[in-house]
């Protein structure tokens, strides 16, 4: 058998062993060092076990994922996705739907502080549909709205996923990071565009709210929310100027997220225990399956699969948007049965060569992974951010109105994914100020 | 990110209180205590693990703001994060990972079997998932005997930074973590042979 014969057999073997609910890194580990003794023999896959796990955490710009859940975590066990609801609704309740656009922004502000899509959704799920429901709104929007929204987590910075990939390409994560933003923002006003053309065509979805608040009240609720800017303000401008690494920047947004929590009476014990601990379990399994992750693209690159993708792109180079369909295809057929840093770990070994064999800009392919990893969170059967908000309702909506409620947003991401196929300088843009 | 919403579960259970004969629930209390044992040292690797994240954090933040206010940056920040604590963090939280969440798994497919098949498949996971981490484990130890022979350091603008200790934490993460693997696949053959007797409980059982 060949080398690549092995590699390909060894992909099936892994996606077989998940399947058989075998944990997913110890699946990539197991698979990828019995392809490696197949290859080259015993001693020298031994010796890849051997020096891996320290070697590939002992990094610095690996730790800018503890800084970034720590962050995460000070910011939601704190209350602030509370004062941010309240402000958004307050502001935006005058619009068509104005509890589901109040959603869209809280959630896009919440993802600006948090690393995490489904811990965005779980947060913003536990305050805005009991409020949407409570003012009969559709429950398949009230739920939808913040499921979808909720994915925007994993593209606004920080985001784990976006450090993640930038590690597996070999690209800056700092530019990595900031390319998330335009699209961010773009999802959330094409969101925002869909949500007021419905409610207004429909306006049984969405009952106008008869609600009058003074403007000092509003401003006071806008006044709670200064943490964020200031949180935005660290981060991302910090990554942006060049004044701080991600690490940097992930690291002094916890401290500051700390003392913000601090000032404004909402730090105790528990929360600054909850938020360390809850940070070292996502740091951990994150890492336990980048480690089998890690061995994978090791044996990809002894059984030639690079090499072999990079031949099989070829003859299609110049049909890039062929290529594109393709991987979104895969992408979305993984996404539907595996979380997103299984699809993102399991993937990019085989695909980043493919790409970077057509000359694709790795920053630019990124957002789309990521963008592709968005919609793997709503799509069925395993939609996670559906499940999420599943827990945070109970029996009041049914998961295939979730589903259904879902349907809309995912015609939207297509149309974002769409736009920056059609124009790649929404996403590298602001990448390129930086260099 | 946990996947099929696992919550800590008692280290075994056995719904039948009581008529047990001796020799079961003798067997049934060491087990108990076996797994409390595991959870305590899981446990007290997780507090490593948080006064790790809260140093990093602290150190990286002092490092920026001498760095700014200064002009003098902490010396050696980026070793001892990459190399001490960055170490403590991933390795010490390993284990309390499966003991409170679980890793990440894909049950879609699973999810029709019948009790008695779904844990003869957990007692084969788990054991796979113990041998995986057992060899990482081995392999840790060997490294770290061999790395503290020789005293490992790590060369920094200032000097030397012993690097050798962290190398008995990754030693240390992955022994809990394959005790609580061997003893969650025990739970699942125990539970396989005598369903009625032994419900399974592993993470993903107690929601």
């Amino acid at each position: 058998m060949s080398s690549l014969q092995i590699g390909l057999l060894g992909v099936v073997a892994i996606l077989a062993l998940i399947a058989m609910r075998v944990p997913i890194g110890v699946a990539l580990g197991v698979g990828s060092f019995a392809g490696i003794w197949a290859i080259r023999g015993f001693d020298p896959a031994l010796g890849t076990l051997r020096s891996l796990p320290f070697e590939f955490v002992s990094h610095w710009s690996l730790s800018a994922i503890p800084m970034f859940l720590l962050m995460s975590a000070v910011a939601s066990q704190s209350g602030i996705s509370k004062s941010l609801y309240r402000a958004a609704r307050l502001w935006l309740n005058f619009m068509p739907g104005g509890l589901a656009v109040s959603t869209t922004f809280a959630s896009a502000g919440m993802a600006a502080a948090s690393g995490s899509s489904m811990a965005t959704a779980a947060a913003m799920g536990r305050l805005a549909i009991p409020e949407m429901l409570r003012f009969k709104y559709d429950k398949g929007l009230a739920a939808g709205v913040v499921a979808s929204a909720g994915t925007l987590g994993s593209l606004i910075p920080p985001s784990i996923l976006i450090v993640l990939y930038a590690i597996f390409a070999e690209v800056s994560i700092s530019q990595m990071l900031i390319a998330g933003v335009l699209p961010g923002i773009l999802t959330a006003a094409i969101y925002v565009i869909m949500i007021v053309i419905r409610c207004s065509i429909t306006p049984s979805l969405a009952p106008k709210i008869e609600e009058k608040h003074d403007r000092a009240e509003k401003w006071r609720a806008l006044a709670e929310v200064w943490p964020l800017p200031v949180l935005i303000l660290i981060v991302i401008g910090g990554i942006y100027s060049g004044i701080a690494t991600a690490t940097e920047a992930g690291a002094f947004g916890a401290a500051a997220a700390f003392l913000i929590a601090f000032f404004q009476r909402r730090m105790s014990w528990k929360v600054a225990r909850d938020s360390l601990v809850e940070a070292c379990v996502s740091t951990g399994l994150v890492f336990f399956t980048a480690i089998g992750a890690i061995l994978l693209t090791r044996f990809m690159a002894f059984a030639g699969v690079p090499f072999f993708m990079a031949d099989l792109a070829a003859p299609i180079s110049d049909q890039f948007i062929l290529l594109v369909i393709g991987a979104s295809i895969v992408f979305i057929i993984l996404g539907m049965f595996l979380d997103p840093l299984g699809v993102l770990l399991l993937s990019l070994p085989i695909m980043l060569p493919l790409f970077e064999g057509v000359g694709a800009d790795m920053i630019w392919f990124g957002i789309i992974v990521i963008k592709f990893l968005e919609i793997g969170l709503v799509t069925p059967p395993v939609g996670f951010n559906v499940y999420v908000i599943k827990s945070v309702v109970g029996d009041q909506i049914p998961l295939e109105t979730i589903f259904k409620g879902v349907g809309w947003f995912i015609v939207c991401e297509l149309v974002v994914v769409a736009l920056l196929v059609i124009f790649p300088d929404i996403v590298l843009f602001l990448p390129s100020l930086m260099q | 990110m946990p996947v099929s919403g696992q919550r800590p579960g008692p280290a075994s259970v056995n719904r039948d209180g009581s008529g047990n004969r001796t020799g079961a629930h003798g067997e049934k209390h060491r087990h108990m205590t076996l797994m409390k044992v595991f959870v305590i040292a899981a446990r007290a690797l997780m507090v490593v693990a948080a006064a790790a994240t809260l140093a990093m954090m602290l150190h990286v933040t002092a490092d920026i703001i001498w760095k700014y206010l200064f002009i003098a940056p902490i010396r050696g920040t980026l070793e001892v994060v990459a190399g001490w604590y960055m170490v403590a963090v991933v390795f010490c939280s390993i284990a309390y990972v499966e003991v409170k969440e679980g890793h990440i798994v894909v049950d879609l497919f699973t999810r029709g079997l019948r009790p008695a098949r779904l844990n003869a498949l957990r007692t084969f996971n788990y054991a796979l998932s113990a041998v995986y981490v057992g060899a990482l484990g081995w392999l840790a130890l060997e490294e770290a005997i061999r790395r503290t022979a020789q005293n490992e350091v790590w060369e920094t603008v200032n000097g030397y930074l012993s690097i050798w200790p962290s190398r008995w934490l990754v030693v240390a993460g992955f022994a809990v973590l394959l005790c609580v693997f061997a003893m969650r696949s025990l739970n699942a053959l125990r539970a396989a042979r005598d369903p009625e007797r032994v419900s399974f409980a592993g993470p993903e059982d107690a929601h």
